[in-house]
């Protein structure tokens, strides 16, 4: 048996008209089912001359992989695999359902008519000039007393350190205020805040499909609320980041 | 064949970038702010060595020196809230602060010489955020 790409794990009660709907996969080979105490991985063959190499990560391809998952969630619950995910044999396959079925029954009623939703959110952080210095938290004796150098390089350091923290601080408000609005919509959420300077919020939602409109909607009334801030939404996508712990992408599975 | 195989190819990128953008919102105009700001955030340890001497070395200073001043930033925080806490005497202070100011004047030397700078020591652990 050569080494099967995979795209998705779905009930093993999905049928087999559904997959030859989604496909044709990647090489444009048929997609296949492999079942296992009722789950079931989309696979499609893969190199079999060259088992151990990685899919170019090319647009078509990448696409192609897209396209398939989301016929497949067209037809029921579908947990998304990343793309250049390959094991070595439909064996393998079967090991990973067997190993991590209660995992995969949990996520695939998580996601079940529900998509992702991704939204990144761009700031102007306030110069430190201009933040006002906090007060410091006590004052004894020996801060700020006249010193030499040594003394002046740590009151510096002091003060910068107040103020990245006031920027820091001000940052994760706006953050929450955002999400705040946003969470209603969403029955579960990957949150990150201030990953640079300028990126504010980079967030995933996992929200219902009759949902998605009113989710752009209120994302639409969050530009307009802050027209200072830059707003990169993206979706509705495949649930990719409410899938936990997926086998490795590439070749690394290979014996 | 080869080019109706290209075509359908193409049919199909155009039918994908189509299918992409209309899933997008918001502000268009400023995707490359945006591609710059995920570019930094995406930046990871490489996961194996170039083999290359230039990039060997140059690959393993910006590792070493990130640990460096990773240590140099926990120290001088430590030096702040013992500092303020009033747990330090002025000779203290002074003898710390001129112990950090030289950290950091050798530290910018180190830079100098592997042409990195603070973001390159700044390094992404992946999952668990920046260094520092």
């Amino acid at each position: 048996m050569s080494a099967c790409y995979l795209y998705a794990i779905v009930r093993a009660a999905t049928p087999q008209a559904a997959l030859d709907t989604a496909g044709p996969g990647l090489l444009d080979m048929p997609l296949q089912r492999v079942a296992q105490d009722g789950l079931a991985a989309v696979v499609s063959a893969w190199h079999p001359a060259r088992p151990g190499a990685a899919p170019a990560a090319d647009e078509a391809d990448v696409w192609r992989h897209e396209q398939v998952i989301e016929a497949l969630m067209d037809r029921g619950p579908t947990l998304p695999v990343r793309f250049g995910t390959i094991l070595a044999d439909a064996a393998r396959v079967q090991e990973l359902l067997v190993t991590r079925r209660a995992d995969f029954e949990i996520d695939l009623a998580h996601v079940a008519d529900r998509v992702e939703m991704g939204l990144r959110v761009l700031w102007n952080p306030p110069t430190l000039a201009a933040v006002d210095e906090a007060p410091p938290r006590q004052a004894p004796d020996n801060v700020g007393s006249p010193a030499g150098p040594g003394r002046d390089y740590l009151d510096r350091l002091v003060t910068q350190q107040r103020r990245e923290n006031s920027v820091q601080a001000q940052g994760r408000a706006l953050a929450d205020e955002l999400n705040t609005q946003l969470r209603p919509f969403a029955a579960d959420v990957h949150i990150q805040v201030l990953q640079s300077e300028r990126l504010l919020l980079s967030a995933v939602y996992l929200v219902e499909n009759a949902s998605v409109e009113a989710f752009r909607a209120r994302i639409e009334a969050l530009r307009r609320i802050y027209p200072s801030l830059s707003f990169l939404a993206s979706g509705p996508w495949p649930a990719y980041h409410f899938v936990s712990d997926q086998p490795e992408p590439a070749n690394t599975r290979m014996p | 064949m080869a080019t109706l195989a290209t075509e359908s190819i193409n049919t199909e990128i155009d039918r994908a970038d189509q299918a992409a953008s209309d899933r997008v919102q918001g502000d268009i105009d400023a995707l490359d702010l945006f591609a710059a700001e995920i570019k930094k955030v995406e930046q990871t340890i490489p996961r194996r060595l170039n083999a290359d001497p230039e990039h060997l070395e140059n690959g393993l200073a910006r590792l070493v020196l990130g640990l460096i001043d990773l240590l140099r930033r926990l120290l001088e925080k430590q030096a702040i809230r013992r500092m303020e806490g009033g747990s330090l005497n002025d000779e203290e202070i002074e003898r710390l602060g001129l112990a950090f100011m030289r950290m950091e004047a050798k530290m910018e030397e180190f830079k100098t010489i592997f042409g990195l700078d603070d973001e390159d020591l700044n390094i992404n652990l992946g999952p668990l955020g920046n260094l520092w």
